[in-house]
């Protein structure tokens, strides 16, 4: 019963993804362009074979009249805008060519712009004309009024160098009636934006699934609609009520991973678009859009949250309580994370997200240049996950300070559960630090204030008061840099639990790990100019932050250097998790040596805003944090199922990862070296062949981590029993069963010590 | 040059040339940091390797004095000597490094006045255009056309004093750039010779190079401080010209 069940349920899946493919909205939404019948008349004037392809950013406007009465001549106006050298300069920078189903068409009087070509309807531009951007020519009226005259103009935009390339053209249809002519509605679809399909496929896909498992149930199980609702209902319900902090962690890992999907897909999505040079898969405004997303949607939905489901499902048993010490907060703090994240990308229905960089820089950010209203979604969900982050670093504070078990003094606690106490303590003083940043930031887009904006406004008495566009700078790099930190420093922590865990030894210098965690936390205040230093800020405060960004290498050369010590003279036991600890200090080793080598200020002025900077916080964030939590993963998802993951996969899954990731982002070190700028959607063709590299060592990247989904998948249904103490770990958390009861410990533990247990 | 010598040998178009001869050769911090890299890469790599060589878990090890036991803090592991070690050699190489990078940034850091150069140039960095303004009295060589282009009947387009995306600037003399932004964040990077500096509406910041460092030719000048929708194709040529 249950087989023939699940082959009905995958004929379902197979069919709604069928129907899900069939419904994806193709990229074909524009007129096929100048082909057949009209490309030999074009050639044959000149004006087409610049590109095989129409392009977005050209825009062809027909000026015309609201309608036309029979016979009579009208001057209209055909205007050429966006695409290459929309300036005022140069010349040979465009062309036209069109033409009407009915009337005449004829070049003005004098005019030697357009030529209307021997023994032929439509109009074109002369070797003259192609100087413009506009052209006036004019229209007689057809001998009946009560049809609809449709106008085919093509409009190429050309970029005034020799040859072809890097002209773009597009073409317009435009529809005049006559006084007496009925109008046929006709709906104009539009053409959606790529982001736009990605989404509109998902919510199809969604949707359709949704459909074939109620629809499954209610057929096998012979329910009503409503009653297999309430069946789900059921199991949803606890998930958006709980306050225990083992299902907000959940949540926060779930949700964490759920946008690091996403933000993977828009980083694959960056990848496609400089697969070459001069892609024209996005235009400018979605890629700008795309990699603003791609970062904000990697450091504060997916990275942060991740780091949070961990240390809510772990500090509590780490320090042997029952749970957080405000529960309610605590759940508070969670949901604000969705509502946020949907809140920042409520942009995409909006005509573009947020297309200022995950750093909002000013003047564009407060300019009107910068995509209304998608950079004020992302503005308010920013404010919203900064509430997030606040309430959950007072949660944090409290419950490690006051929570304790008997036994867990400071100096005992597990080195994860230190990290986290730093961390949270750098949040509670960054993040509000930033969030009043974006607020000042809402007042100068919505209300016109000029915190930020850089333009000066004079009072009565005559005196001007300028804004510096840098104070946003130093707020959010204040900000910015401890951000850093919070996301690395409990990745430091899960390293360390699971090398010494898998050394089946204790850490090496235990304290000293202590002590370089808070000095690296202390340091990360002082060192953020370091991201200012081609701004032309005080010389004196450059040195200084150099000199400070140089000294964290000591405290996190200290921590490799322990991690090292603890195998040394252990008993190393190569499984998932110790694998993935590994790959993480080597990956991790190499993102801080490009930090020192970014860290020198003649080396930093050549580097800065390079993909020499994408490379290094890609192997500090991936190859650190992100790898550093899938290792967590697998160490502690037999803690929170009860089932171990599957070795073969998860071995698969970190080879694959660790090779692609370096082939991915190690070769952009060397772009990065010959000059080519971060956030730049197209670069030099000589870089063509390094970029393809890692474009297709990226996708390869991305598709591996399926094979973590899928093992995530296949674990929790048929993974081996775990026991409460798989890994022979020693913190309290593996002194309670697996997964741990509804109290988290029925009874509250006492943390023995090996010296007085002897 | 293939892919992978491209991934070994990374040719450094981008640093400035020994940053004036201050820090040249493998004195200097560019290779000063290659090496240290290499050298403190290597010592983890190889030691993780060692360890997992020779420490590596097998089957009816026996268990350790202070194995590890759930809900017991273990015994605490350390050696205060070695710790102290990898505190101060770690803190006097970056000292070292630090020290090094000082005389290549006095060298960056002091642009000449006005007086003492050869030429000032008014960079305006606009959505999405580079001008460049050379002084009244400043008389352009004979020859400098790379920047003027010619139509038809023999006219020069542009007027060479103002040029748009295109600079000509003489070889083997200081350039200063006094670089302004009209409208948002801008950043002019000269890429082949590593000068960067940010372009902030509302301050002048400035910038310099010893032509007589570089070789003459033409260079490339690229925005990187995003700016907007066309920031990537804010360009600019900078031809360095021998008089």
């Amino acid at each position: 019963m249950k087989g023939a069940n699940l082959k009905i349920l995958s004929v379902g899946f197979l069919i709604s993804i069928l129907v899900a493919i069939s419904a994806f909205p193709t990229s074909d939404g524009l007129p096929s362009g100048i082909t057949d019948p009209t490309t030999s008349t074009v050639e044959a004037n000149g004006c087409s074979c610049h590109n095989p392809d129409p392009t977005t950013s050209v825009n062809v406007e027909l000026i015309l009249p609201e309608n036309f009465t029979a016979g009579v001549t009208y001057t209209l106006t055909l205007n050429l805008s966006g695409g290459p050298n929309d300036g005022v300069r140069g010349d040979n920078y465009g062309g036209f060519f069109i033409k009407a189903t009915h009337g005449t068409l004829e070049p003005l009087e004098n005019d030697t712009s357009v030529q209307k070509p021997f023994d032929e309807t439509h109009l074109t531009h002369t070797t003259e004309g192609n100087d413009y951007r506009g052209w006036n020519f004019s229209w007689t009226a057809p001998e009946k009024d009560d049809v609809i005259v449709t106008f085919s103009a093509y409009g190429n935009s050309v970029n005034g160098a020799d040859g072809n390339q890097n002209d773009y053209w597009n073409s317009g249809s435009f529809d005049l009636m006559g006084v007496n002519a009925v109008a046929v509605v006709d709906v104009d679809h539009g053409e959606l934006s790529t982001p736009q399909k990605f989404i509109y496929a998902f919510t199809i896909l969604a949707v359709t699934l949704g459909v074939v498992v109620i629809g499954n149930r209610m057929v096998t199980k012979e329910q009503s609609f409503e009653e297999v609702l309430k069946d789900y209902w059921k199991y949803i319900y606890p998930w958006l009520t709980s306050t225990d902090h083992k299902y907000i962690g959940i949540l926060y890992i779930v949700t964490g991973f759920a946008w690091f999907f996403i933000a993977g897909v828009l980083g694959l999505m960056i990848r496609l678009q400089l697969f070459e040079a001069d892609n024209d898969f996005l235009t400018y405004q979605e890629y700008n859009s795309t990699f603003t997303m791609h970062g904000t949607t990697m450091i504060f939905m997916a990275a942060m949250p991740i780091i949070f489901g961990f240390a809510n499902y772990l500090i509590p048993l780490q320090i042997g309580c029952r749970d957080m010490a405000f529960p309610r907060l605590n759940a508070m703090s969670y949901w604000l994370l969705p509502t946020g994240g949907i809140v920042i990308y409520m942009g995409y229905f909006t005509g573009g997200a947020g297309d200022v960089g995950w750093t909002g820089y000013v003047p564009y950010a407060t300019s009107e240049t910068s995509t209304v209203p998608g950079t004020d979604f992302w503005v308010a969900g920013q404010i919203m996950l900064g509430a997030s982050s606040t309430l959950t670093a007072i949660n944090f504070v409290t419950t490690i300070l006051r929570m304790r078990a008997p036994g867990v003094t400071f100096m005992r606690m597990p080195l994860f559960t230190w990290s986290i106490f730093v961390t949270v303590f750098l949040l509670l003083l960054a993040i509000p630090v930033f969030a009043v940043a974006l607020i000042l930031l809402m007042a100068d887009r919505t209300f016109g204030t000029l915190y930020f904006s850089g333009s000066c406004a004079g009072d009565l008495m005559g005196t001007t008061a300028c804004s510096d566009p840098i104070l946003w700078q130093h707020l959010f790099w204040y900000f910015g840099h401890p951000e850093v930190y919070i996301v690395i420093l409990p990745a430091f922590g899960v390293l360390s639990e699971i090398i010494s865990t898998f050394s089946r030894r204790p850490i090496f210098g235990y304290t000293s790990m202590v002590y370089a965690m808070a000095t690296i936390g202390v340091i990360s205040f002082v060192v953020y100019g370091h991201h200012m230093f081609t701004t032309g800020a005080d010389p004196l405060f450059r040195f200084i932050v150099m000199l400070t960004t140089m000294l964290v290498a000591v405290p996190t050369g200290i921590k490799i250097f322990n991690w090292l010590a603890t195998m040394t003279g252990g008993s190393i036991v190569t499984k998932t998790p110790m694998i993935f600890a590994l790959g993480t200090v080597i990956t991790f080793t190499i993102g801080g040596i490009t930090g020192i080598i970014l860290a020198s200020i003649p080396l930093d002025i050549a580097f800065h805003d390079t993909y020499f900077v994408v490379a290094h916080f890609h192997y500090v964030l991936v190859g650190g944090t992100i790898f550093a939590f899938l290792g967590g993963v697998y160490y502690w998802f037999p803690k929170m199922t009860g089932k171990m993951m599957n070795e073969t996969l998860g071995l698969t899954h970190f080879a694959f990862s660790f090779i692609f990731f370096n082939a991915a982002f190690y070769p952009m070190h060397n772009v990065g070296i010959s000059g080519m700028p971060r956030r730049y959607a197209t670069y030099d063709p000589a870089l063509t062949e390094m970029n393809q590299f890692i474009s297709i060592a990226a996708f390869i990247f991305g598709f591996a981590q399926l094979i973590f989904v899928y093992n995530v998948i296949y674990s929790y249904k048929y993974g081996e029993e775990a026991g409460d103490d798989p890994w022979d770990g020693w913190s309290l958390e593996w002194a309670t069963s697996s997964p741990p009861p509804h109290n988290s410990f029925t009874e509250i533990p006492t943390l023995k010590s090996a010296e007085e247990t002897e | 040059m293939s892919l992978l010598e491209d991934i070994i040998f990374s040719d450094n178009p981008s640093i400035w040339h020994d940053f004036g001869g201050t820090s040249p050769g493998y004195a200097g911090i560019t290779w000063q940091m290659m090496i240290w890299s290499i050298i403190t890469g290597l010592l983890v790599f190889v030691w993780m390797g060692y360890n997992l060589i020779m420490f590596k878990h097998k089957e009816g090890d026996p268990e350790h004095k202070d194995a590890l036991k759930a809900g017991v803090f273990p015994h605490e592991r350390g050696n205060p000597r070695i710790e102290i070690t990898w505190t101060v050699a770690p803190l006097i190489l970056v000292i070292w490094l630090t020290y090094i990078s000082l005389a290549p940034l006095d060298y960056m850091w002091d642009v000449p006045d006005e007086e003492e150069t050869d030429l000032v140039v008014e960079v305006t960095a606009v959505q999405w255009q580079w001008i460049f303004t050379l002084p009244d009295d400043y008389v352009i060589p004979e020859g400098f056309t790379s920047c003027g282009k010619f139509n038809e009947t023999g006219v020069r387009q542009q007027n060479m004093r103002t040029t748009y995306d295109c600079l000509e600037i003489p070889h083997g003399g200081i350039i200063r750039f006094n670089i302004n932004a009209e409208d948002v964040l801008h950043a002019f990077y000269i890429v082949e010779i590593g000068v960067k500096q940010d372009a902030v509406p509302g301050i002048q910041t400035l910038s310099w190079i010893d032509t007589s460092n570089v070789k003459p030719g033409l260079y490339n000048i690229y925005c990187t401080e995003y700016c907007g929708n066309e920031h990537s194709k804010m360009l600019a040529e900078v031809y360095i010209t021998e008089n």
